[in-house]
């Protein structure tokens, strides 16, 4: 674990220096309280530090009172003086001191409230890792590591918001694995976990690093694409169609062939632009590529795209 | 902390390193060849607040010495500073000098001894 220690007193920052090292801490020092100030700005500032409480520049406390004021990660501090006096501490503890410490510090006792510290810095890095675990549990599906349908909601949502703000175009589209209830009913259902998980990689590959993917339902995606109106949004469907399509599901022996239909939808094209609206749109569009025999785009409008005089699309 | 240096008290602050201890001393006595003259030359200009700060940086370095007369010393003199009180520290400062000159002997002997095996 590394420590700060700023100290302006050469002996005391010495004799740190070596007891810190002996209990196999690794101890960076400082002899200016400005300068400890900047390293502990850095991303990849040790979370402990021990201040001496007057140094030449910015004095230990009031170093304390700006962590504790700007810092978005936390530092735990242990002020270290030649005062003693009540106040002193009571004065320290408030400027967001976690603990306190009188010169000349007996090691031992200096030991054991570095490692206070240390125990405090562990919990709070659990905390901090259960915290985050929760938050994915929370927005993202367990079987494909995709968002959930509230966190693609919340998505299109807020790109619909900048979409109005902006004036940039967005597009919607909703992916349906084809048979795909036939997939479940003929191979059992940890073949057709594999068949979604094997259909998201190859959706995130025809993807950009902005778009949104979410599992909107059992074997129902959606799609955000910002920036992209109706015409484009038709192209990159088609690609990833493609890349759905391309290659039959390897799951043991077992060859599974796996096709999609699409459904596109511009935001440009809904009223009222709302993500419900625009849902609905995207659905209509993927009913017409079911009815009209599947592994194929719809969009919500019929769109004639010429590219090099070779129609892709039927209008 | 009444004895001009309590070598068993420095000895477990070093955790037993006498190398340590050395470079420690080396570094008081750079440490004092500042501060002396900076206490001096504040008592003789007036300055209490200069007189503080560099009593309270030398009461640091002697105090982490395990130096109990020369700390005291400098802790009364810190205190004089904080008062606003120059006049009455001038015996002190006198004190002082020799406190740390006989505390700076002292700790070079004591480094320059044998070891006990």
């Amino acid at each position: 674990m590394r420590i700060l220690v700023a100290d302006d007193d050469p002996i005391s920052r010495r004799l740190l220096d070596s007891i810190l090292k002996r209990w196999g801490y690794e101890a960076e020092m400082y002899e200016d309280g400005n300068e400890a100030w900047e390293a502990l700005q850095e991303p990849d500032a040790p979370k402990l530090a021990i201040l001496d409480w007057m140094m030449p520049g910015m004095m230990g406390v009031d170093i304390c009172r700006r962590l504790r004021e700007f810092q978005s990660f936390y530092v735990y501090v242990l002020l270290v003086t030649t005062k003693g006096e009540r106040k002193d501490m009571v004065e320290a503890l408030e400027a967001g001191a976690d603990d306190y410490l009188t010169k000349p510090f007996d090691p031992n006792e200096l030991r054991v409230r570095v490692r206070v510290g240390q125990r405090i810095l562990e919990l709070q890095e659990n905390l901090l890792e259960v915290q985050e675990a929760l938050r994915l549990q929370a927005t993202h599906d367990p079987l494909t590591g995709l968002w959930n349908r509230a966190a693609v909601l919340e998505f299109l949502d807020r790109e619909i918001c900048r979409s109005e703000r902006t004036g940039r175009a967005l597009s919607l589209i909703v992916v349906d694995l084809d048979h795909f209830k036939r997939v479940n009913d003929t191979y059992g259902h940890r073949v057709g976990d594999q068949v979604l998980c094997t259909a998201t990689k190859r959706m995130k590959e025809g993807l950009r690093s902005y778009d949104g993917i979410g599992r909107y339902g059992g074997e129902e995606f959606l799609i955000i694409m910002p920036g992209c109106d109706l015409e484009v949004a038709i192209r990159r469907s088609e690609s990833i169609r493609c890349l759905l399509a391309k290659d039959e599901v390897e799951s043991g022996e077992l060859r599974i062939r796996v096709t999609a239909s699409l459904g596109v939808a511009d935001l440009g094209e809904v009223d009222p632009r709302t993500a419900e609206e625009l849902i609905r749109e995207a659905d209509r569009a993927l009913y017409r590529a079911k009815a009209l025999g599947r592994n194929r785009v719809e969009a919500t409008r019929s769109l004639a795209i010429i590219e090099d005089g070779e129609e892709i699309v039927e209008p | 902390m009444s004895a001009v240096f309590d070598g068993e008290e420095m000895m477990e602050r070093v955790g037993g390193d006498r190398e340590l201890l050395a470079e420690l001393v080396v570094l008081l006595r750079e440490e004092c060849e500042h501060l002396l003259p900076a206490i001096r030359e504040a008592v003789e200009n007036d300055d209490p607040s200069a007189l503080e700060q560099a009593a309270h940086k030398l009461k640091g370095s002697v105090g982490q010495m395990a130096a109990g007369l020369a700390y005291a010393t400098a802790r009364q003199l810190e205190l004089y500073g904080r008062e606003g009180l120059v006049e009455p520290a001038r015996d002190d400062v006198a004190r002082l000098h020799d406190e740390v000159g006989v505390l700076l002997t002292t700790l070079e002997a004591f480094v320059a001894a044998e070891v006990p095996e």
